[in-house]
Parts: C-alpha cells; sequence; structure tokens
C-alpha cells in the first residue's frame, strides 16, 4: 500500500474517532416541504426497533423462512453500500476501493453513525475470510428491547449486509454465519466469515 | 444430491435449512444456489403459515407447475427442506416417492 494511502487512511481514523466528524452536520430540515436529507439524500429516522418490527412480520408471513426475507434486504443494501457509498467516496479521496480500505475504515465510520462498536481485526485483509465482531449491534439491542432474549443468533440483516457488501467490494462470493449474538444472551455479536465458490453444481459448503 | 439426478425427469435438487440458507445442491449453472435456497425456503415457509392460517394442518409438500418445469418441497426432519427441479412432463408419482426416501436421508443426516 502507499505511502499515501496510509496516512489517508490514518486521518480519515482520527476523523472519525476523535468526533470532528459530526453526523448532524450532514443533516438538512426542511419543515415548510417536510423534507429532511442526510448528504443531500431523502432521508427519513426511524428507530432500531422498526428492525424488529421486521422480524416479527416476516415471520409471520414467512414463518421459518423470516430470516431469509431479512439477510436478502441486508445483502442487497450491502451491495448497493457498497458501489454507492463506499466505491464513490473512496474514490473522491483518491484511495482505492478494495478489502483492506474499506475494513481498515470501516469500524469508525459505522460507529460514527450507531451500528455498534465493529472489530474487523480478526479478518484478513487480502481474502476478506475470518471473524468481525460487534459489540452493541444494532439489531441485537432492537430484538432485546422488542421481544427479550431469543435462542438463537438474530443479526439477520446485518449478516446479510455484510455478505453484500464484501461482495460488492471483492467481487466474489462469501458465506457470513452469525456464530454469538447479543440477542441470544452473548457478550456481542461474532459473525464468521467465508469465502465460498461462485456458482454451478454440486455444492457443499 | 446427485443420486436424485438420475431419477428421471429431476434437473435440479437441493437441502436448504428451513430459514433459507443452502446445505448441498446439485444445480444447473445457471442457477444461483443461494437465492434458490432463500425463495425456496421462503415460498415454503409462507405455504406454512397460509396453511396455518386457514387451519388445514401441517403442510406434506409444496408443488408450483410451471410452463417449463414444477418444483417441489418436502421437509427433511425438523430444520431443513428438499427442493428438486423436474421436467414439466416428469411423472410426479415416482418422484415424489424418490424425494421422500432422499428427505428421509438428509434429515437422518442432519440429526
Amino acid at each position: 500500500m502507499l505511502l499515501t494511502e496510509r496516512i489517508k487512511l490514518a486521518i480519515i481514523r482520527e476523523v472519525f474517532e476523535k468526533g470532528v466528524f459530526d453526523a448532524k452536520k450532514l443533516m438538512e430540515i426542511n419543515r415548510e416541504d417536510g423534507i429532511f436529507t442526510i448528504s443531500g439524500l431523502r432521508s427519513i429516522i426511524v428507530g432500531t426497533l422498526s428492525f424488529a418490527i421486521l422480524h416479527e412480520a416476516a415471520e409471520k408471513l414467512a414463518g421459518k423462512a423470516g430470516p431469509a426475507i431479512l439477510r436478502a434486504q441486508g445483502e442487497e443494501s450491502g451491495r448497493i453500500e457498497a458501489e454507492e457509498g463506499w466505491r464513490k467516496n473512496l474514490e473522491k479521496f483518491n484511495l482505492s476501493f478494495n478489502l483492506h480500505t474499506v475494513l481498515s475504515t470501516l469500524p469508525v465510520i459505522y460507529a460514527a453513525v450507531g451500528w455498534g462498536k465493529i472489530t474487523t481485526e480478526g479478518i484478513d485483509m487480502e481474502t476478506g475470510e475470518g471473524t468481525i465482531i460487534i459489540k452493541n449491534c444494532f439489531e441485537a439491542d432492537a430484538i432485546l428491547g422488542m421481544s427479550g432474549e431469543k435462542e438463537t443468533p438474530q443479526c439477520y440483516f446485518v449478516t446479510g449486509y455484510l455478505k453484500g457488501l464484501l461482495e460488492g467490494i471483492t467481487g466474489g462470493k462469501f458465506r457470513v454465519t452469525e456464530k454469538k449474538c447479543k440477542a441470544a444472551g452473548d457478550e456481542y455479536c461474532k459473525f464468521e466469515v467465508r469465502r465460498v465458490q461462485r456458482k454451478g453444481s454440486l455444492v457443499t459448503p | 444430491m446427485s443420486d436424485l439426478r438420475k431419477v428421471g425427469g429431476i434437473n435440479a435438487s437441493a437441502a436448504v435449512t428451513r430459514d433459507g440458507l443452502l446445505i448441498a445442491s446439485d444445480v444447473m449453472g445457471e442457477i444461483d444456489a443461494e437465492t434458490f435456497a432463500a425463495m425456496t425456503a421462503t415460498m415454503t415457509g409462507a405455504a406454512e403459515t397460509a396453511m396455518s392460517e386457514v387451519k388445514a394442518g401441517d403442510i406434506r409438500r409444496v408443488i408450483v407447475e410451471g410452463e417449463s418445469g414444477k418444483m417441489i418441497s418436502i421437509g427433511a426432519g425438523s430444520n431443513a427442506l428438499l427442493v428438486v427441479l423436474t421436467a414439466p412432463e416428469a411423472p410426479l408419482g415416482l418422484i415424489l416417492l424418490k424425494i421422500g426416501e432422499a428427505s428421509r436421508r438428509i434429515a437422518k443426516l442432519l440429526e
């Protein structure tokens, strides 16, 4: 990695860690028209409980397959975020769009917008395999708040999001599995990331 | 999975968890097996909740007939499903018998 790139990444981490970046500064409210924007994008603010409500609705409609709907939603969001968020912003700062740059800045950026405290140190920056830990994951907290502790991991949206994000960055195929979950009584949420073969016949993961 | 392909009329098959994750598959190149797993689990789950809503009891299988083929989903124990794709003219009786046997084997493997 180039020295200038390393310096830029360090600056980005500092900016977010020291609180120089303030998400509120990007928000604009047009009370007259009832329009709220973040960085110029039309937005609304909804509580994280909406995720818990989505969980319940998906399970009501699709039974045991409810998690598949949430994972699909997360996966698509992650893929779009890789392209529309990460690629565009990294290019703006003349930084490479790859696993290393994304994973080394992701924890501070996502913590600044409320996803929880993310650790990517267990991930191999070249292959993307390993473990990602999220303390105070918003989805787990939402489930705990709405319906209490569950028997199995519950962060379906985040699981799908990480998969979509990693696939959007690398063009490869990943399997993300939540091994520990705060909503299931663990101290934090832990996601195992593995690469899998792309497509085709007789897949035995 | 590959044994099922030997049954006449079966073109693809997959074992998936009831919450939509792929366990194993024997699918054609153009099908994304993971997406297929999520879709078929959702289809089966929705059928189960609909039947439960009208108090019609547990479902035995879901059969969807299309112009170019049929899709059959059947339970393989409490946590998994077996899904197969067949040719439109495939003999349903024989296929149901074979996938019934296969689903019991899968259920046993996953115990």
